[in-house]
Formats: C-alpha cells, structure tokens, sequence
C-alpha cells in the first residue's frame, strides 16, 4: 500500500519520469499521429513505456493525455480511460504515483486570444473530474506557457479534485514565460492557489534552466519540480534529436539536486536512461526539504511585488467616491476613462492600483470583473480589489490574472467568514481594518487587540499569515488632536509584532484645506514609523515628492538616482511647455485640419462661450473634417493625417459636450462591430472614430462579436445604421451569418460593411446595403443613406 | 532550429514603411519614432525552422511528408528538393502593447510599424538560415491559393508552439498577432 503523496512530498526528493513522445516513435507512432491516439490503438504500448520509466527508478509515471480535452476530442472520455488504465496497470504493485497529466487547451486565452477565461475552466474541469474515479494519485498541470490558461487549469482541478496539484511552466532563456510572468509571480499566484508543487519542464534544456529552477526555489515554500527538455529540439536526417545525452543531462540533475529541486525527471528528448542516469547520479546528494519563505507577496501576470521591502504606492483613483467624471463613465459602461487613469499612475509611480467600482445604480459584479479584464489587458500592475460585498471580490479575484491585493476585510464575523474563505480560494493578501461591530477602538491597545483577533481567525481559515496587512485606519485630525498619533502608534506597535502595515493616507486631512500639506508630511511620518504600503493619489506632486525623498533619505534609492530622475523629468515638462508658448494656430478648423489636438481642445474652449456650440461644430469642425477627407480621398492626405484630423475633432467635441451637454449629437445612431471570429479591430476603431468626429453616437461591440449579439444592440438601441468589419476570409462566412440574421431581426437598419477581405460585389452577395472601402467612405456612405431615408 | 532576434536592431524598410502607413512622406509622423522605439523594446522576436524535404507535381506538394495542394507553391518550389519552414514572431509583449494604445491615431501607427517590424523579423531569421545554396521568397499561408490551414502545419512542423508559444484562434488566426509562418525553397545547386 502506497503512502499518499502529500505525506511523502517535502520529505525525500522524488523522480519524475521523461518524454513519452519519441519514445513512441520509436514504438510505431505514425507519421502526424498525435501519442494520445497510439494510446487508443495500442494502450499496451504506453503502459510498457511506463513500466521502463518505473523501471529506471521514476516514483511518479505520467499518464498519456497531454493533448486530451474535450475541445480537442468529443470522445475524450473513452481517452482518459485508455490512458489511466495503461498507467494504472503498469503502477500495479509498484508504489509508484500516477501523475494526470494535464497540457494546454491549444487556444489562448483572452485578451491575448479568443478563448474566454471561465470556457477555459469547463474545458480543464471536463477531464479532471475523472482523474481520481480513475485512479490517478496527483493533478499535474504541465508545459503551460501562460500564466491566465495556469490559473484556468488550477481553479477547474481544486473545483473538480481533491488530489494534490502539481504546476509546471515553460520559461525561455530570460527567465520569462511566453506571455511575460517571471518565475515569482507565477510562484505567488501557484502557492495562493494552494499548489502542492510548483517547477519547469519543457523549455530550452537544462543548463538554461538552472537559473529560473534557482530562482523557483528562492520564491517557492512548496516543493519545486524540474523537468527540463533533453536540450533544443533539431531534425537530423528527418528524426527529431536533442543536443543533451544523458550522462550530460544526469549532471545539471546533481546540480539541481543540490540546489533543492523536490521533484526532478525529464521532458522532451529525455527516456527512461537518462531518468536512470539521473537517479544514480542524484541519489549520494541529501534531499533539502523547502523552506517556508513568509514573504507578503501579490502579483500581476508579468511580476511580483514584495510588500515588505520597500514602501509600495497604491494608485487610489480608480475609486467613483468624489469623481464625477468617473461616476459618469462607469455608468455609461464606458472604460476608457478608467484604462486612462489606470495607466497615468503606473507612470506617475504607482506600483499597484485600487481598483473600486462600488456605485449604488450600476451592476458592481458585472462592471468589476470587465474593469479587472480591461485594466489587466493594458496595464500590468498588480491591482487592489476594493468592495465591501464579498460577491464582487469573488468575482474579481477569480478571474484576476495572478495573485491580487484584496481590500478588505475587518473584525466581524460576517466579514471574516466571507473574506477569508475567498482568500483561502483564490490567493491574495488582504487588507485587515482593526475595526469591528463596534467601529474603530480609539486606543492603540484596542486596535491591536483586534489585529490579533484577525489573525486567529486568518489562521483558522488556513490562510498564511503572511497574506495579512493590517491598516490600523486613519481618522482625520480634523476630528481629533490624537487621531494621527494613535495611527501611527498603532503602526508601530503592528511592526513590532512582525505585522504588515497599510493605510488609506488622504483620510488624515478630511474637512481641512491644502489637504496635500497635511497629506504628505503625515506620509513621511508614516512611513518612518513603518509603513509599508500606501493608498495615495500618484497624481498629487506633494504625496509622490515625499515618497520619493523618504526613498532617497533612507537608503532606498541606489544613488537617489529614482529621485534625480523624477527631477529632470518634471524639468523636462516644464521646458516643453515653455518651448510650445509661441501658438500659431489661432483658429479650431486649422487645429482639427492639422490635427493639433491640445490646440483643438484649447480653441474649443476659448471660442464655445462666443459662438456657441452649433456655429462651432457646424462651420469649424465639420468643414475641417471635410476637407482633410476630401484631401485624402485625393490622395493629398494620408489615414495618419485623417485620423490626427479626427483624433483632433473629438478632443474639441468633447469640450463642447462639457459646456453644452447634447450639442454634439447629430441624432443619428451607429453599431459598429468586428464579426465573430476576427480579433482584429484596428479598422473598426478607425471608422468608430470618424463617425464618432461627425457626432454620431456610436456603440461599439467590440471585436468577435456573434451575430446574435449584433442583432440585440441594433434591436435595443434603434440604429439606423449598422457597420461590420471583417479582415480575414476565414470570417467571411461569419460576416454573411451576421448580415443574414439582422436583416431578418431588425429589417430597417442599413448596413454597411468593410474590411481588407470584403469587396463591393461580395457586400452585394451576402445582401449588405452598403461597402465602404475605407473609414470616409463609411461615413460618407452612411451620410447617403440617411438623407435617402428621408 | 530555434533563435532569438534583437528587436532593437531591426531595420524598417522604407517601402514597407510607406505602405503599411498608407504615407506618401519619408519624414516621420508625429510620434513615430517614440512608437518605434517602444515597440522594439515591447517585442520578444524569435524564430524556428526545420528543414524539410520537398516533392513537387500535379499541382501539389509534399512537405516532409505533409501533401499541400496549391498551384503558386508548387511553382516557388519547382526545383527545390528541400524547404525551410519558418516561424517567426515578436512575441506577447507587442499583443500588449498594441492593446496599450490609448488613442486610435497610435493604435493605427503601433500596427502598422509592428508590421513593419515582424516583416524586418522575417527578413532576419532567413539571412540566418544555415544554407549553402539558395533560398526563394517567404511563402506564407493565404498567400494566393495556399491554404490558411498550412499554417498550422508549420506552427507544428516547427515546434513553433512550445518553442514561441504560438497558437491558433477558434477562426485560425495566429497568436501571437505577429507572428508569420512561411516556406522557403532550397534551389538545387550552390550559391
């Protein structure tokens, strides 16, 4: 009777078996024949390829559905059972584990590709819920080269298994995966996740592997695994072979022994010799088990960020609480302005962004996990989810790509009992407020007696300790002569226990003018007293200057050189402002013709109380517009030139919208979408600027839309016209299914269609009204239309 | 074969330039030069290729062994007894970059100067193609009457999957965006 791996992982080193792929060559698979189709036909053949892995000394053989899942294979079930049963067989009697093995879906996911993040779950979870009926002893998730399909395959396992998880990524020589995460993120999302093991398999062979197995062991407290290919893949003489033998590789296996590596076999290339030759070679070394790292560390999907090291800026202004403007756009559903914000502080130097989307009339749930997607599709920064309904955090920390701040939970037991088993779920580190039923004690005592109170409960939940800052909560002085002192007593006193600290900073100077004065000096107080995380506007000088100068005063900044640069960039600015004095445009038709777009929004500005909204609109805008689209229609302009004109038009646009809410409107309504199938949308953004320039109001689907959803926003916003773009002839079909069921769903629409694979007769063959060869032609085609219609 | 190439050192041709532009003018547009610049600096180029043997007739082509109808590649490979198949991309980091566009002026101009750069990659990996005799053009899927689908058999054919970690969209697009897979025939006889 074999031990349950959770019981023998972390107490002596273990062996992995190697590549199963050209051993199967080598035992009949067929030329294009996928090894998971040798299983079905000839299962005897894999279980034999098991046995001589068993045989070289492997403790753990991994079954032969890499490429199974059912996107793949409709019958993938009668796979996975061919698959457990030839390992199951070859295990028998020999105390061996039997790892499933789980690859990559094949798609990637979205933003980067096409397939949705939660269908990338159900994919996984369709083969994992019969790992253990049929016999496997561990969960391994394998060559994954994105850290999103990771988290996927993670989730689909802890909700369909209650087997150990094992994690295995593909690195190339810059310590990287493909899709950007560095070794210490994808180790603090893994182990937030609750991973038994995490490692590398698979990419460039071992000696370029070392340093990211070095790396994986620094950051890891679980186990690490290393299973790296037998050296770079060539074809010599039509057969594939790796430059690494296996005494050679038998070597970096002593090596990686000796650096910690828990789990060591092989992956492409390697056989049951060189995991013999690995075993034989590791087995003088003593195992060194893992040692508990306990630091506070979250994620984005590119890199980690310790809090703990240096003082971390959280960006506060993705936050509707005061900010009209922003209120306005989450309730529009418009997220530019929150992309915007997102990426102005990551510039100003913030290091992670709060991100709360808490309005009582809008859909928090809905609107938080589209805000996460899309701040995660631009900005790399690792984000601060901040609601206080526990299903808003749920939703957002699950598909959040890697491992997040969440923000918060606080003493009660309603909060504790929903935040905390989120945390356990999910991985994060989460803000603890010392407060409870009864409010924020006033003592430093009291707030202490709570953050212990938060930590029996963090421990009893099973969540590490060190995923728990505390914010000792900050009360305006305003209010009392005391509040900023017992803050920063209490901040103190938190350290001194070991404990992390955080703090919404701007709430010290509520009700108080210059709030910035009172801000940052607190800030460096703060941050003397121990700080180590900070909620502040990047925006405001005052708050970035003083961190920025506490960095350099305490040893922080190598050579103030942080400091200096923050210097001569604000010099910078302020010369090109100087430089841009002389103003040569004096008129807003020349700015948008010229496509000067600060000189359009200051003309705009200056001319709207004057003239008024529609002479504006009416005798500068559009005249400009029309000219530079006459110019390019006669090849005197360029699309660079169109779209600056444009770029210009809407910038003035929106200060007119400003001084007189509607003007801009020109009462027609445009859907614009990229058919299903097609992820490009440059061409489509362009025509949704010019319509956009003519003061149409435009809604815009996006790209890979179904026809369904075409059909429902033209139906539900009454628009007149309707323009569809598709880039690739694969998507042709789609384009014809699109314009087939609008035609029969909303027959009074005119649409127009575009795109570099559509042609005037192809528009006229899928029963279009309109093609519009490029973005002018769009608008001018729709302008026909609509007189006509009238 | 598996490479990796310095994005920083790509040279953009002025043609190419011009016409993915659509401008007429060789001074650079507002901004250009900043977009190139973080672009190069976005990208993760890379590229591999195998070396396949090749047979042509009636209007098809075997491929190591892979049988590809398609008139136009049978004639770019009419007198090659071999082939390079060739993957070639600049990575995630630019899909990133492009979607960090925050204006549609520089999203048109970080696209059309990473096709540039993806077309200045290519170039790259088939100057370091070992070969002793030489090479035709690139010919890449959808060009003509090759299949959109061939791609995937060099994407595979390559290792171009687990190598640069590219894959295919529900509708058969690549990712990464910038990815090209192509052919190139080996002529008979020496440089």
């Amino acid at each position: 009777m074999k031990k349950d791996l959770r019981e023998v992982l972390g107490t002596r080193r273990l062996i992995c078996d190697g590549g199963m792929g050209s051993l199967l060559v080598e035992r009949g698979l067929r030329a294009g024949e996928a090894p998971e189709n040798m299983g079905m036909r000839a299962p005897e053949v894999i279980e034999s390829v098991h046995r001589a892995y068993i045989e070289a000394g492997a403790d753990i053989i991994t079954t032969n559905t890499f490429g199974v899942n059912s996107l793949k294979y409709p019958d993938y079930i009668d796979y996975l059972e061919a698959a457990l049963g030839a390992a199951r067989r070859a295990a028998s009697g020999t105390g061996a584990y039997i790892a499933f093995d789980v690859g990559p879906t094949g798609r990637m996911l979205k933003p980067l590709g096409d397939l949705d993040f939660e269908d990338a779950v159900s994919v996984f979870a369709d083969s994992i819920k019969h790992a253990e009926e049929l016999g496997a002893d561990l969960i391994l998730i394998e060559t994954m080269t994105d850290m999103y399909e990771t988290k996927a395959a993670v989730l689909a396992a802890r909700e369909n298994s209650t087997l150990p998880i094992f994690v295995s990524n593909v690195y190339d020589e810059s310590g990287k995966m493909m899709t950007g995460a560095t070794p210490e993120a994808m180790v603090a999302m893994l182990e937030g996740l609750g991973v038994a093991a995490v490692g590398l398999n698979c990419s460039l062979g071992p000696s370029r592997a070392l340093p990211v197995l070095g790396r994986l062991i620094d950051a890891a407290s679980v186990p690490v695994i290393f299973n790296p290919n037998a050296g770079v893949p060539e074809v010599k003489d039509g057969k594939t072979v790796y430059n690494v033998g296996a005494d050679e590789y038998a070597e970096y296996m002593l090596r990686a022994a000796e650096m910690g590596a828990s789990v060591i076999g092989g992956c492409c290339g390697t056989t049951p010799g060189y995991i013999g030759a690995s075993v034989a070679k590791s087995a003088k070394i003593p195992y060194t088990p893992p040692v508990l790292k306990g630091k506070t560390v979250v994620s984005s999907y590119t890199h980690a960020l310790v809090i703990g090291e240096a003082p971390v800026v959280v960006g506060e202004r993705i936050n509707p609480t005061g900010k009209p403007k922003l209120k306005a756009a989450l309730r529009e559903g418009n997220l530019s302005y929150v992309l915007g914000e997102a990426l102005s502080q990551v510039d100003e130097g913030a290091d992670a962004l709060d991100v709360n989307f808490g309005l009582p009339d809008i859909d928090e749930v809905a609107m938080m996990r589209r805000g996460i997607f899309e701040i995660q599709s631009v900005c790399d920064a690792p984000l601060q989810i901040d609601s206080a309904r526990p299903e808003v955090l749920e939703a957002a920390m699950r598909i959040y790509n890697g491992k997040p701040l969440v923000n918060s939970v606080c003493a009660s037991a309603e909060s504790l009992s929903s935040v905390l088993p989120l945390v356990k779920k999910y991985g994060g580190v989460v803000i603890a407020l010392t407060m409870d039923e009864n409010g924020i004690p006033d003592t430093v005592d009291g707030r202490v007696a709570i953050a212990e109170r938060i930590m029996e409960c963090v421990r009893m939940y099973g969540v590490r300790e060190c995923d728990v800052v505390f914010d000792p909560l900050c009360l305006t002085v305003a209010s009392g002569d005391n509040n900023a002192r017992v803050t920063l007593d209490t901040v103190r006193a938190l350290k001194e226990r070991g404990y992390k600290c955080s703090l919404g900073v701007s709430n010290v100077s509520f009700g108080l003018p210059e709030r910035d004065v009172i801000n940052s000096a607190f800030y460096t107080v703060a941050l003397s007293a121990g700080l180590d995380l900070a909620i502040i506007n990047p925006h405001s000088a005052a708050m970035m200057n003083a961190h920025r100068a506490y960095m350099a005063l305490s040893g922080r900044d190598a050579a103030c050189s942080d400091y200096v640069a923050r210097v001569i960039k604000l010099g910078a600015t302020d010369a090109s402002v100087r430089s841009q004095a002389p103003l040569t445009i004096t008129t807003l038709r020349v700015a948008v013709e010229k496509g000067m777009r600060e000189d359009a929004v200051r003309l705009a500005r200056e001319a709207v109380p004057e003239k008024g909204a529609l002479d504006l609109i009416n005798g500068e805008i559009i005249p400009a517009l029309d000219a530079v689209g006459l110019a390019f229609e006669g090849g005197r302009a360029y699309l660079p030139q169109l779209l600056m004109a444009a770029e210009a038009a809407s910038a003035a646009f929106e200060v007119i919208k400003e001084c007189v809410p509607g003007a801009t409107d020109n009462g027609h309504t445009v859907v614009l979408a990229t058919v299903k199938g097609d992820i490009h949308d440059i061409g489509k953004n362009i025509v949704k600027l010019l319509f956009e320039s003519y003061g149409y109001k435009v809604l815009d689907l996006g790209r890979d839309v179904p026809a369904e959803r075409v059909a429902d926003a033209v139906r539900e916003s009454g628009a007149e016209i309707l323009g569809l773009s598709a880039l690739m002839t694969t998507t042709v079909g789609s384009m014809a299914d699109t314009v087939r069921l609008v035609k029969r769903e909303c027959p009074r629409v005119k649409i127009i269609v575009g795109g570099a694979v559509m042609t005037e007769s192809l528009a006229r063959d899928i029963g279009a009204d309109g093609y519009a060869p490029d973005a002018i032609g769009g608008v001018k085609v729709a302008a026909d239309m609509l007189a006509f219609g009238k | 074969m598996w490479e990796r190439i310095d994005a920083r050192r790509l040279h953009i041709d002025p043609a190419e330039r011009r016409a993915r532009l659509g401008c007429g003018s060789a001074e650079p547009l507002v901004g250009e030069n900043e977009c190139a610049e973080m672009l190069k600096g976005a990208a993760d180029a890379a590229f591999c290729a195998t070396r396949v043997p090749v047979s042509v007739g009636n209007g098809a082509v075997s491929l190591g062994g892979e049988l590809i109808e398609s008139e136009s590649l049978s004639r770019v490979l009419s007198g090659c007894d071999e082939a390079y198949l060739l993957a070639v991309t600049l990575g995630f980091g630019i899909d990133r970059a492009l979607m960090r566009a925050t204006d549609t002026y520089g999203a048109f101009l970080a696209d059309a100067i990473s096709d540039c750069l993806i077309e200045a990659a290519a170039d790259e990996a088939c100057s370091r193609l070992e070969c002793k005799e030489l090479l035709t053009n690139r010919f890449s899927p959808g060009y003509a009457d090759l299949d959109l689908s061939v791609g995937r058999y060099i994407i595979s054919a390559t290792g171009a999957d687990r190598l640069l970690g590219v894959r295919f969209t529900h509708s058969g697009l690549m990712t990464p965006k910038k990815t090209v897979s192509a052919i190139v025939g080996i002529k008979r006889g020496r440089k």
